[in-house]
């Protein structure tokens, strides 16, 4: 069993667990108090609660790379916050963090305030606390972009002032001028992209391109690249681009070495970004380096369930696993290895064990006997305790890893995901145009071998937005023809 | 009554995208809108006469339940449909319409979505215009070619419009897939060379309506599609924004 997935991380787009503020909570505030009872922690984790702390490479497995987001931590730096020192006293020679900036929150109206007036009390404060915590947490952090679906989204509408397409841009680019003239260099900072169709992406990148730029900035011009909205998972759009930065000398080695893609959790993706990123390296700029976080360990847990399997197989859909956990009060005895158990009671037809519940038992994650009362003094339904969760979060975040690591594996062993071959007239292999499109430094013929392949490029399925045939639809023709009265 | 109803859902429910429509009506006009949820449709319409009874704003959802009653044979002769109203500050304002079949056993109603719900539900856009550059009345026999090749092509779901001297041909499909193309309308004056993609299946229904209503459609190098349908009851302006990435 892997345990060091650094080391076999390889050439491949690095996938970045989007850490919840729940998870490194525990991680964070054992360091301070007996948070978990030391008697609650399973006999396996060695080292403990840290034992789970993944950046630190004395955790039960070891992988130095992750996403922490701005919006759900605790952003000044003068108070004492134990929950967050996972991050705050992370230690960077051994790890390396991309700093979500919370423009999600925005969206969503949780960040009040008029984010188009500069001047703005709140905006003002919450922009200022998340620069200086990026500066001083994180290696590489997203601008705070204020996502074009904020329009809508009508929390986000009400809370923020946003109410249009060019009202984000505006916010943004408010938001864009401050970090540019106050950040300390510390931490690199990317571009956020966004737009929800092609046009608007376009328009959003020409808008927004200059801050990347060091014939304008010398100095303090950005690092790199965040693709958000269509961009994330539109693979016609994400070359197109490519293809623009190239030429428009905004991917250049040591200056804009980071591209990341948010919320990107399909298995075919994880080796679709490599290739882009084995191409880009080979033919412009060799330190080039595809991110992607996305947040299903944690979420699954949240919902009961953990990663069971991964299933791999050539022309098919790749998946992880998802299965209900189990979660009974008769196990609050049970000694058994928590595989054998789930097993032999049929709770999981299959599954691989992790590093996390190698050792572990069915009471360790199963904790409340009948009668049993939790933290708030009543019996309970579930045989969880918040720890629990905790556990098999790990277990998650590992399968996931291991994930992405194994597609990257069988991948270049010849496997091939149905979603990046079609063979319904000629063989059209994903890795070979991507390869032609970035071998030719012309950049008409790179755009016309991409148009070249525009349907194809809707068979290639993103995890949200507008993916597959809806890439084509009626938005942007939409936008230009009516108005709203 | 009930023709005028009947006349709305052919319009919105049955064509399988438009299931909201609001309703404006005063003593002068009777007016309808309504959007499909993906917004590859707008549709305004106005009755030729103003629909007594009806005064104020007021929303229709649910259309399936409206196309349901309208069918029930208990309603087929002689049922009385009437709209029910609410006094409100002095102001009677339509709430549901109020079915009951000739014998008075057997009853149903419809409730309408009041004025403030349907404002938020299906705000009012409003068409910017664009010039017009082909306008023609189609034929059944082109909406009979068309229904051919969607069935031909049935992986696809929108085609590209564009002339060809004085054809006006659809495409479905193109080098890398099975493909179709055929003269929709020969003998168009005015060009259209961009390649806007129109959605098959909105288009197919809003045309079969041709059977019963004269229509006429007119098509903009802009980027728009409006199909106009006239039932004799009142007249519906179909305008469908291009589709693309």
């Amino acid at each position: 069993m892997n345990t060091n997935l650094t080391e076999t991380q390889k050439d491949y787009a690095v996938f970045l667990p989007a850490v919840s503020g729940f998870y490194a909570t525990f991680i964070g505030k054992q360091r301070f108090e007996e948070y978990v009872n030391y008697k609650r922690i399973p006999k396996n984790f060695v080292n403990g609660v840290e034992s789970l702390n993944f950046l630190d490479p004395k955790a039960q497995f070891n992988y130095k790379w992750c996403l922490y987001s701005a919006g759900h931590a605790a952003l000044d730096l003068n108070k004492d916050a134990p929950g967050e020192d996972m991050f705050r006293n992370r230690d960077k020679s051994t790890s390396w963090t991309l700093g979500d900036s919370g423009g999600f929150q925005i969206g969503k109206g949780v960040w009040e305030g008029d984010w188009k007036d500069p001047h703005c009390p709140k905006a003002s404060k919450k922009r200022t606390a998340v620069l200086k915590w990026m500066d001083a947490l994180m290696d590489y952090g997203m601008i705070l972009d204020i996502p074009a679906w904020v329009s809508r989204s009508p929390e986000g509408q009400k809370a923020t002032g946003i109410k249009k397409y060019e009202d984000a841009l505006a916010a943004t680019d408010i938001n864009n001028q401050y970090f540019m003239k106050n950040k300390t260099g510390a931490c690199k900072f990317v571009n956020v992209l966004q737009g929800e169709n092609h046009t608007d992406a376009d328009n959003w990148y020409e808008h927004m391109k200059h801050y990347c730029d060091p014939k304008q900035y010398p100095e303090t011009h950005f690092n790199g690249w965040a693709m958000g909205g269509q961009n994330m998972c539109d693979i016609h759009l994400v070359l197109k681009r490519l293809v623009a930065l190239r030429h428009d000398g905004l991917l250049e080695k040591g200056v804009h070495d980071i591209m990341h893609f948010l919320g990107t959790s399909k298995l075919e993706w994880a080796t679709l970004l490599t290739d882009i990123q084995r191409a880009v390296r080979k033919y412009h700029n060799e330190n080039f380096t595809i991110t992607f976080d996305c947040a299903s360990p944690f979420l699954a847990t949240a919902n009961g369930q953990v990663y069971t399997s991964i299933e791999i197989e050539d022309r098919k859909k790749w998946v992880y696993r998802m299965i209900a956990s189990a979660d009974d009060k008769k196990y609050s005895t049970d000694t058994r290895p928590w595989r054998d158990g789930v097993l032999a009671d049929s709770i999981f037809p299959k599954f691989e064990d992790s590093p996390v519940t190698k050792g572990l038992t069915m009471k360790d994650v199963c904790i409340y006997a009948p009668g049993d009362l939790n933290k708030m003094k009543k019996e309970g339904k579930t045989s969880w305790d918040s720890f629990s969760y905790a556990i098999q979060m790990g277990h998650n975040i590992w399968m996931h890893l291991t994930a992405v690591q194994e597609a990257n594996r069988q991948y270049d062993a010849g496997m091939i995901p149905a979603m990046l071959v079609d063979e319904s007239f000629d063989r059209v292999m994903l890795k070979d145009i991507v390869e032609a499109i970035f071998a030719t430094s012309n950049k008409e013929e790179s755009e016309m071998i991409i148009e070249e392949y525009s349907r194809y490029w809707m068979s290639i399925i993103g995890t949200r937005g507008a993916v597959g045939k809806k890439t084509v639809n009626a938005s942007t023709q939409f936008a230009n023809l009516f108005e709203e009265v | 009554m009930k023709d005028t109803l009947l006349d709305i859902v052919k319009h919105t429910h049955t064509l399988g995208f438009l299931n909201l429509v609001k309703i404006v009506s005063d003593s002068k006009e009777t007016t309808i809108e309504s959007m499909a949820d993906d917004r590859s449709v707008i549709m305004k319409g106005k009755f030729h006469k103003p629909v007594a009874g009806i005064d104020g704003t007021f929303g229709m959802p649910q259309l399936n339940k409206l196309d349901i009653l309208l069918k029930v044979p208990e309603y087929k002769d002689n049922a009385k449909i009437t709209v029910t109203t609410r006094d409100k500050d002095g102001v009677k304002y339509p709430t549901g319409l109020h079915f009951e079949n000739a014998n008075g056993d057997f009853k149903n109603d419809y409730r309408f979505m009041n004025a403030e719900i349907i404002e938020e539900k299906l705000k009012s856009v409003k068409f910017r215009g664009v010039t017009w550059d082909i306008e023609f009345e189609p034929t059944m026999a082109s909406v009979t070619r068309l229904s051919y090749q969607v069935q031909a092509n049935s992986e696809e779901t929108s085609f590209i419009a564009k002339t060809d001297g004085t054809d006006l041909k659809f495409y479905f499909g193109d080098h890398s897939t099975h493909a179709g193309e055929f003269i929709f309308q020969p003998n168009v004056t005015g060009t259209l060379d961009k390649n806007w993609a129109w959605p098959v299946a909105q288009v197919l229904q809003i045309l079969k309506l041709a059977e019963s209503s004269s229509l006429k459609i007119h098509l903009s190098n802009e980027g728009a599609l409006q199909i106009t349908v006239d039932s004799g009851i009142g007249e519906y302006q179909f305008i469908l924004p291009a589709q693309s990435k």
